[in-house]
Parts: structure tokens; C-alpha cells; sequence
């Protein structure tokens, strides 16, 4: 007798919740992030799946209707174009603004933050996102820089406080705002709908949030690599009070989408800490100990860290090993897969490495092999996830079809 | 090396500083001090090759070379001590428009006196090609992430044969996502994850040019 979609749902998230918990599952759990692939697969552009949330729906059933894989992305991937567009976001370029239909959205990295400006930060945070951060990133909320801050409307300071809001051109930024927060609701709506219906589908989302290390936060989208690079030399104080100050943050931001959400999985895109970027002795200090700190917080609120490891990480493997047993799931796009198991044995499950570049332009016959060698040399005795090197964008179905099939079938463990 | 020399290959920025002004007051030509600046920033892609450098180095330099120049700044000589050969052009292929990597091996050569044009990102194949003419580059460098964008590489390759320039040039790939895969799929001569290692074959040139 065929199992019914929940109890596919129990099954499927048992096995991944064993995976990462070190527990030797029924087998390898298949687990990889899907970005624009099942859009390509049904023969939607990126551009249409962003604009119009219902085609974006199309596609995700028709892929989850011939793939299974054991956790499910819903479109939050797909960022909603019309609320980019509304709020003139400068540092991405996406399909109808910047790039092709059907090309991924991209990130372009500027100083967001000026380099004098840490101290600002540091002593106030949520001023300078609303006052500094938001008029920089968005074209359409560029009058938010008049607005005065409220940490002194005590008493009558309010009068101070309010007064901005008088200002045509504060007004018109926060018109802007809530008419993108409308769209924004909407989008949401249909985020959380789909989720449901993958839910009856059988699948368990892989995602409850998103956060990111607290270098990655303020050298991202603050400083840019550049700024945090050359601070790292020049006001190293100031770089580590910031970092500092983001890790509460950090975690915060992964609680609050958890809780949201339901689901215990946070996940956590490492940008700048890969080898080339960092020595060891700056990624211990101004990478890995202000990212231990989030992800123990975040094992203390009861979740699940997933640290997506983008790059190249091999030399950071000792570090990684520093973490509780059993509680941290980390993804590699680029390492000696049989070196993270060697470092990572006992006490985290790994996950990664399939080549997006061999699922795009490989055989169904290299793609076996991949994974073979991939459940023989991590998959031992447990503690191991089948995924792709990246997101996936573009890739042969038949590769995917295989990489989702195979592991099931030659990852069984009894 | 000398003290300006070291100061710079050892990313002391107040100590490279305070020694440029020093070497401008005592006499010295603009021209020499650029000169033993250039050494040190020889010197960090020396080290960066050897894996005891990282970007974050890398990117430091070019900040203090950048202050350097501020103050000798009318003697600074723009492309001097460049090789005349091989003459290769940079960008990212159309649709991809990250360039952090472009930007490193760009630096990385540059600072080591290769002569590379950069033709910025989002540079579709045509654009390659007249760049190819234009220049006369013997090396083609495609800068990509996005799997998205292998395509439009195997279409240069395409544009490259029917112009008949294919057999002029050598087509090099670089980027995390390519290997042999990516290689074999776009047609291209050679790929490289790594600015080293691109660096490198070109010291010991170990890339055949192909005229």
C-alpha cells in the first residue's frame, strides 16, 4: 500500500532531523536548494515567475509533481519584482531591470556604509538602517534620511520625533513604503499558501529562515568587500565592535523567521569567510568566533543552523569542528568532501558538493558516479546529505531526475 | 628590497606613508618611489600566490598604492612598466554581472606588469570579438558564476570560429563553477578557479598563444 503524503511528510523530515542529529537514518536524505530550475523545467522565465506569482506557482507543482526530494523549496527564492521595482532597490539588478528575462537576479556590491560611519552604527543600529542604510539601498525611500531619531522622545523630545513626518519628501518615501508593503503582503500570502500545499504534498520545507554571519552582514551589504577588507587593516576595533553587535541580530533575525514559519531550519549563505579571501588567523577573529557565538545562540532557541557554505572551505574545517555534536548541518559548495568527513565525524552532518556545472552539462552515467563516490565516502555510519554544489539554476532534468533517484536508491542504509 | 619596498609588501600603511613623504622631501623622484612601490606590490602577489596572502591582502595593497599615488600623484606614470605581450582582454559574460572575481585577476596581473584590458561585465560575444580585433588580444579571459550564462560562452566560442579568429586566440574561463565540464560544454582552450593559477601558467608559459 502506497503511504499517504503525511506520513511522506514524517518520513521525509525523520530522516533529514536523524541526518543532522547524527542518527543513522533508512537513507542518505536528498536535500538540494532549488533556485530557478523548476521555473526552466516548466518553461517559465525568471522574469515571468517574479512578476506573476501564479506562474511561478505553475512551475514549483509541475516540478514537485515529477521530482521528490526529501525537504522542498517554496519560491521566497524568486524575489517579488514588483516590490523591487516600486522601491528602486540599487544593489540588485534583476529581469526587467538590469538583466535578461530569464537571467538570475544579481547582487552588486557598494559601500552602503561609509567607512566613518561605525561609530553611528555601533551606537544605534536601527537609526542608521532607517535614516542611512534604507535611503542608500532603495531610490523611493531616500526622504527617510530626514527622519530624526526616537531614542530621546521621552518626554516632549517626541516633538523632535514627529516633526519629520511633516516633510513632503519624508511622506513620499513613506507612501512608497506601504504601497510596496502591500505588494509585499500579497507575495507573502502566496508564500505561505504554497507552503501549505507542499505540506499536503508531502514535503517538508527546507527553510524556517534565513540569516547570515555577522561579518557577512556588515561586510555584504554595509561595507562591501572592499570597505570590510581594508578595515580589517585599518579599524579592526571598530570592525569587531560592529560584528559584535550584529550577532544578537543575526540571531535574531533566524528566531523570528522561525517562528514565523514553524519549521526549525535556519539557513545560514556564508559569503566571505572562503579561503582565499581570509587568513586563518583573520577568519578566527573576524569570522568564525562571531558566527560559533550566532550558531550556538541559535541551537539555544531550539533550531537547527544550516550553514550554507558558498566558495571554497577547506582550511576552515578545523574551526568548524567547535560546535556542539549533532546540532549544525553544514553545506559545502567546494571541498575535499572526504576531509570535511574526516574533520566533521561525530559531531556535524555535511551536505554539498555535487557540481552544478556536472549537472548541467554531464551524463546521467557522471552524475551516478558523483554520487556514489560522494554516499561512499561521507555516508558512512550516517551524518551525511545529498545536495548540490549551489542553487540550482540551470541543469539537464535527467541529471536532477538522477541525482534524486540514485541516492535513493544506492543510499540505503538498511 | 628596500624600506618603501617592504613597507608596502608588509601592508604597513602608515609606515609606507610616512616613508613616501620622507623619500619627496630627501629628493627623490616620483618616478623612483612608484618604482619601489611597484616592488613590494610585486611582491604581495608574490605572496598571495604562495597562499601566504589572501584578497584581504591583495585588496589592501591596492589601498595603499591608491594612497601612494594620491601624493605623488602628478608623476604618477599610468602603464608604465607594462609587457607589451601577451595582450589579453577581461569581462564577465553577458547576463552575469559579478565581478569580484574578474576585478582579482585583473589586480593580480596587473600588479605582477601584465598588460589586460578590461571590457567591464554584461559583455556580450560581439563585444568580445570587436575587442579581440580592436586590441589584437592573443588571450580572451571570461569571468563567470552564473550556470545560466555557460551558453553565452559557447556562443563566443561560436562567434570566435565563424570570424575566423578562433585560431588567434586563447579562450580561458574562470570562475568558481568551471571544470572540465564547463570547459568541454563552451568550447574553451583552458579554466581556472583561481587567479594564482592563471597568474602562474602565464609566468611559466605553460598558455601556448596561438599566434
Amino acid at each position: 500500500m502506497s503511504k499517504t503524503t503525511a506520513e511522506l511528510y514524517e518520513e521525509r523530515l525523520k530522516r533529514f532531523k536523524d541526518a543532522v542529529a547524527l542518527k543513522i537514518p533508512d537513507r542518505v536524505p536528498v536535500a538540494p536548494m532549488f533556485e530557478a530550475f523548476p521555473l526552466h523545467y516548466a518553461g517559465v522565465t525568471i522574469e515571468q515567475a517574479m512578476n506573476d506569482y501564479a506562474m511561478a506557482e505553475r512551475a514549483l507543482d509541475a516540478f514537485y509533481a515529477d521530482f521528490a526530494p526529501d525537504l522542498a523549496w517554496d519560491p521566497i527564492l524568486l524575489y517579488p519584482a514588483r516590490v523591487l521595482n516600486a522601491l528602486d532597490l540599487h544593489w540588485l539588478r534583476w529581469p526587467g531591470h538590469g538583466v535578461e528575462p530569464d537571467t538570475m537576479y544579481q547582487f552588486i556590491e557598494g559601500e552602503y556604509m561609509k567607512s566613518n560611519e561605525y561609530d553611528e552604527f555601533v551606537y544605534d543600529p536601527s537609526h542608521f538602517m532607517l535614516t542611512k542604510w534604507l535611503p542608500r539601498s532603495f531610490g523611493a525611500l531616500e526622504g527617510l534620511s530626514n527622519i530624526g531619531p526616537f531614542r530621546d522622545a521621552m518626554w516632549l523630545g517626541w516633538f523632535n520625533s514627529f516633526y519629520p513626518f511633516s516633510l513632503p519628501q519624508v511622506k513620499d518615501s513613506l507612501k512608497a513604503l506601504m504601497e510596496a508593503a502591500d505588494e509585499l503582503a500579497v507575495w507573502y500570502a502566496f508564500i505561505a499558501k504554497y507552503d501549505q500545499k507542499l505540506i499536503g504534498m508531502g514535503f517538508p520545507l527546507a527553510y524556517g529562515s534565513l540569516s547570515f554571519a555577522p561579518f557577512d552582514i556588515v561586510g555584504d551589504t554595509l561595507r562591501g568587500t572592499r570597505g570590510i577588507m581594508t578595515d580589517i587593516y585599518r579599524q579592526s576595533e571598530k570592525l569587531l565592535q560592529a560584528i559584535e553587535k550584529m550577532i544578537p541580530v543575526a540571531v535574531e533575525m533566524g528566531v523570528n523567521g522561525c517562528r514565523a514559519t514553524g519549521n526549525p531550519f535556519v539557513v545560514i549563505p556564508l559569503h566571505k569567510g572562503v579561503d582565499e579571501f581570509l587568513s586563518d588567523e583573520q577568519y578566527k577573529i573576524f569570522y568564525w568566533s562571531s558566527l560559533r557565538k550566532m550558531l550556538l545562540g541559535l541551537i539555544e532557541a531550539g533550531l537547527t543552523p544550516v550553514v550554507y557554505g558558498e566558495g571554497s572551505m577547506n582550511t576552515r574545517l578545523e574551526h568548524l569542528r567547535d560546535v556542539p555534536r549533532g546540532k549544525i548541518l553544514y553545506h559545502f559548495e567546494n571541498v575535499d568532501m572526504s576531509r570535511a568527513k574526516e574533520a566533521l565525524s561525530g559531531i556535524a552532518c555535511i551536505s554539498g558538493n555535487v557540481p552544478n556545472s556536472l549537472l548541467y552539462s554531464g551524463t546521467t552515467e557522471d552524475v551516478k558516479d558523483c554520487c556514489k563516490k560522494l554516499i561512499d565516502t561521507c555516508g558512512k555510519d550516517g551524518g551525511f546529505i545529498m545536495d548540490t554544489a549551489a542553487a540550482v539554476d540551470d541543469a539537464k532534468p535527467e541529471n536532477i531526475k538522477t541525482l534524486i533517484e540514485f541516492t535513493k536508491e544506492y543510499g540505503v542504509y538498511r | 628590497m628596500n624600506d618603501l619596498a617592504e613597507a608596502v609588501a608588509a601592508l604597513n600603511e602608515q609606515l609606507s606613508l610616512n616613508l613616501v613623504r620622507i623619500k619627496l622631501d630627501a629628493g627623490e623622484s616620483a618616478f623612483d618611489i612608484l618604482e619601489q612601490c611597484r616592488i613590494g606590490v610585486e611582491m604581495v602577489g608574490k605572496r598571495y600566490q604562495e597562499e601566504r596572502y589572501f584578497i584581504s591582502d591583495l585588496v589592501m595593497s591596492e589601498e595603499i598604492v591608491k594612497s601612494i599615488v594620491e601624493i605623488i600623484e602628478p608623476y604618477f606614470p599610468a602603464g608604465n612598466n607594462t609587457r607589451s605581450e601577451p595582450l589579453i582582454i577581461i569581462g564577465t559574460i553577458k547576463g552575469d554581472i559579478h565581478d569580484l572575481g574578474k576585478n582579482i585577476v585583473l589586480s593580480l596581473l596587473r600588479s605582477a606588469g601584465y598588460a589586460i584590458h578590461d571590457l567591464g561585465v554584461d559583455v556580450g560575444p560581439a563585444t568580445f570579438v570587436d575587442a579581440v580585433r580592436h586590441y589584437q588580444a592573443q588571450i580572451v579571459c571570461v569571468s563567470v558564476l552564473l550556470t545560466t550564462c555557460f551558453s553565452a560562452i559557447r556562443e563566443l566560442n561560436d562567434l570566435l570560429v565563424q570570424e575566423q579568429l578562433r585560431n588567434r586566440v586563447t579562450l580561458t574561463i574562470g570562475g568558481y563553477p568551471v571544470d572540465s565540464w564547463v570547459k568541454k560544454y563552451t568550447g574553451a582552450d583552458l579554466y581556472c578557479r583561481d587567479a594564482r593559477d592563471f597568474l602562474n601558467m602565464l609566468n611559466n608559459k605553460t598558455i601556448i598563444l596561438k599566434k
